[in-house]
């Protein structure tokens, strides 16, 4: 049984099923057809979290506001959902709409990147002086590693990688997020030439030997993650041609864009393919205080082209209806158009798209001001999105609670609710 | 070499409700107009003034303290663009102005009417944002440019008559002072002559220095070419990107020899902060008067000669200015700039809890005879 869960959640739930069985689904893999144990690896929830840093502009993408005072130079486009426009710099997601669920209505708290940014992904919940675990945190622990084994919650980003503890907040290092920075393998991840298999498995029993011996008068929350480390190591050498991009086909390398943002989310969908739960792909640079529009028109369609083709790809092989996207910044950008024509930090009104399962497709939920000003009706804060996603997952998260070493938590800030209209 | 121009002195500046892309006169001098960050060209009379007579003759007063011996009396706004209107240009012997929108629209208006409409105009002249219109200066051809990679020639009719596919978003384009010859530059820095009778490249400058791939983003520098010395030489200005995102880099000027291709000077406007060369007026002794617009807050007004090392002059006291209109007389400019503080994150706090635009001003200065 799931440690973090009431009892009563475990009533017979699939999620109950598959979580608790995430650590000898493996095995269990073993016992069946390999058809039935990719059929049940195929049913398993996993997520693609994009996160563009800095903070997309909501009036040049999924929010546009043509011919106003804050609207910009760019058109609206017609999308595939009659009656829905998107920017003009996203005409392939426009294709896609119908497969997305878009909230316009989305109203933070937080305007500054340096806490903005883990404020937003850690759901932003009532302070009781503990770190809440990002979102991939979160779900690495909930629902674990799918039967593949390989690490529940991994990330994708430009420059640098490794093992990012800080992502998991009170959860413990265990839960962060194996970062491939560049979208490469870890450097070692091969075992050297010059060992033997038999001299690797018997230098990781002497490890783990090890191990036992340090871990023993330690707090098992440290321990775990370094062994944790290992074990996921061990699958990923066994699945490193996943990083071999010379293997994509260039079709698919065409489709998505020789960029790095395409690079990395067509990586992310082989690592979704090959059982990874939780795949964040992270880009850099949306931060647009100077020529926002120059820049938009740089950068969004390279996100438009990638995107566009994860989800159509996701979708072609039925995997999206048991993948949850997600793409979203930390806060949008400013209506009002500074000297340098930029666009600032803008909690107050912006959007988040969203697609898969459990999730309504071609809808917009929320709307903006003729402006953009304001959010029309009350608007939806992280809180709401967080309870939207466990949902979409599975995961009930007003009774759900964490245990923090006896501190119940909930799993998401207690005072607001899943946004109903997003929730098929 | 000749003398200096003089230090020039502020007359006024003009307020607007809106933020501005580009000012322009008309040839005759009596009119300017601005196209604005919204479907609007703004129209002004230019009128001289006299100062109020003294009630006492022995005793001149001062002029009042806003007063201008010009000012700028506000018209009837061109309408019918949508988007922005970041470019335009007057018919340099008739009554015609020529403006092009963000969305892809090129109108030719009477530029002296009480109520204008269009004379002529093209929805689709481009797929999407027009970045600049060029007229010859035997006002027979029209020059645009585009997001869309596209320079378009048209007579000033408003018929196409040659185009060129470039290999990316063209920022800037300009008439040779003579012959059937542009200049352009696209978003990478490639700058080409272009021979539109011909329809044959005529030669290539090298101004990669405006162009610079930061992270995931395509950063264009250039902002404007202008031929100079009667064509002899061609200038880029715009920023040598040190970065996107916030988009910081040095305003940069570019020289050539247009027949060489060969790069003869370059200069470098202050520090990363301080951004783009936005606009170039050439002034009829050959100086150059330059806008520059950086960070919120950071703008100049430089007169460069060329020939030499730095500007001889900078004003720095306005904001981010966006462009720069020399009057047909020689003796007087007009600056496109922006409101201090226009810049925050989050809602700024007004008393009123309303959330106020940024608004251009037009600032008109003298250069004193």
């Amino acid at each position: 049984m799931n440690p973090l869960c009431k009892p009563w959640e475990h009533a017979a739930s699939r999620r109950q099923f598959l979580g608790a069985s995430a650590g000898t689904l493996g095995g269990l893999g073993g016992l069946l057809s390999a058809p039935a144990a990719e059929a049940l690896r195929a049913r398993e929830k996993q997520v693609l979290f994009v996160w563009l840093d800095g903070g997309m502009s909501q009036l040049e993408s999924w929010d546009p506001k043509p011919n106003t005072e804050f609207g910009g130079p760019f058109r609206a486009i017609r999308t595939s959902v009659p009656g829905t426009h998107f920017s003009e710099l996203l005409p392939q997601c426009a294709k896609q709409a119908h497969r997305l669920c878009v909230v316009r209505n989305v109203s933070t708290q937080d305007n500054a990147h340096s806490s903005g940014v883990a404020r937003i992904q850690r759901g932003d919940p009532k302070n009781r002086g503990v770190a809440y675990p990002f979102f991939g945190s979160a779900i690495a622990k909930l629902m674990g590693p799918t039967a593949s084994k390989l690490p529940p919650y991994v990330w994708v980003k430009p420059g640098s990688g490794g093992f990012k503890t800080e992502d998991a907040g009170f959860l413990g290092p265990r839960y962060g997020s194996l970062a491939f920075g560049d979208g490469k393998a870890p450097e070692d991840l091969l075992r050297h030439a010059s060992i033997t298999a038999a001299e690797d498995v018997e230098r990781n029993e002497l490890r783990e030997l090890f191990n036992r011996r340090y871990a023993a008068p330690r707090r098992p929350a440290h321990t775990e993650a370094s062994s944790f480390v290992f074990d996921t190591a061990l699958e990923l050498m066994k699945r490193q041609d996943m990083f071999d991009t010379s293997k994509f086909p260039a079709k698919d390398l065409d489709r998505y864009g020789r960029t790095e943002l395409g690079q990395h989310l067509l990586l992310a969908r082989t690592m979704l393919e090959a059982g990874v739960r939780f795949v964040k792909v992270g880009s850099y640079g949306w931060d647009t205080h100077g020529d926002n529009f120059n820049a938009h028109a740089s950068l969004v369609p390279k996100f438009d082209r990638a995107f566009a083709a994860v989800i159509e790809d996701l979708a072609a092989s039925g995997r999206l209806a048991n993948t949850l996207v997600i793409v979203m910044s930390e806060f949008g950008r400013t209506p009002r158009i500074n000297g340098h024509a930029g666009r600032d930090h803008w909690p107050e009104a912006w959007s988040v798209a969203m697609a898969g399962c459990g999730l309504n497709a071609g809808v917009v939920v929320g709307s903006t001001t003729e402006k953009g000003t304001e959010v029309k009706d009350k608007g939806h804060d992280i809180g709401a999105l967080f309870h939207t996603w466990f949902r979409a997952l599975g995961i009930d998260s007003s009774k759900t609670e964490y245990d923090n070493n006896g501190q119940p938590l909930p799993l998401a800030h207690e005072d607001m609710v899943a946004i109903k209209e997003a929730l098929a | 070499m000749k003398d200096a121009l003089p230090v020039p002195r502020e007359l006024k500046a003009f307020a607007n409700d809106r933020q501005l892309c580009v000012v322009r006169f008309s040839p005759c001098g009596l009119y300017a107009a601005a196209g604005a960050m919204e479907g609007t060209v703004r129209r002004w009379k230019v009128e001289a003034r006299t100062p109020p007579a003294p009630v006492d003759p022995k005793k001149p007063d001062k002029p009042p303290k806003d007063f201008s011996p010009v000012e700028l009396v506000p018209l009837p706004h061109l309408r019918g663009f949508n988007g922005w209107v970041q470019t335009l240009a007057f018919h340099p012997k008739d009554k015609r102005i020529f403006c092009a929108d963000t969305w892809g629209r090129l109108s030719a208006f009477n530029y002296e009417a009480a109520e204008p409409k269009p004379l002529w105009e093209n929805a689709a002249a481009h797929e999407g944002w027009i970045r600049r219109l060029a007229i010859s200066p035997d006002g027979a051809h029209l020059a645009t440019c585009g997001r869309d990679q596209w320079v378009r020639i048209w007579t000033t009719e408003g018929k196409l008559l040659a185009e060129h596919r470039a290999e990316d978003d063209v920022f800037a384009v300009t008439f040779a002072p003579a012959g059937p010859i542009v200049a352009f530059g696209d978003a990478r820095g490639r700058v080409q002559t272009w021979d539109f009778k011909t329809k044959q490249k005529v030669r290539e400058f090298d101004a990669s220095a405006f162009y610079k791939l930061s992270r995931l983003q395509d950063v264009t520098g250039l902002r404007t070419l202008t031929f100079a010395e009667g064509g002899r030489s061609l200038l880029a200005g715009g920023c040598e990107p040190a970065g996107g995102g916030f988009l910081e880099g040095a305003p940069l000027l570019m020289q050539w020899d247009t027949t060489t291709g060969k790069k003869e000077a370059e200069w470098r406007f202050g520090a990363a902060k301080d951004g783009f060369v936005m606009d170039v007026a050439t002034h009829p002794d050959g100086t150059l008067i330059l806008a520059t617009s950086g960070q919120p807050g950071s703008g100049k007004i430089l007169f460069l000669r060329l020939g030499e090392k730095e500007p001889y002059f900078a004003h720095t006291t306005m904001a981010n200015c966006h462009s720069v209109a020399l009057h047909p007389d020689g003796r007087r400019f007009a600056v496109v700039s922006m409101n201090r503080a226009s810049a925050g994150n989050g809602r700024p706090k007004t008393a009123d809890g309303s959330y106020p635009g940024n608004q251009s001003p037009v600032h008109l200065f003298e250069i004193p005879s």
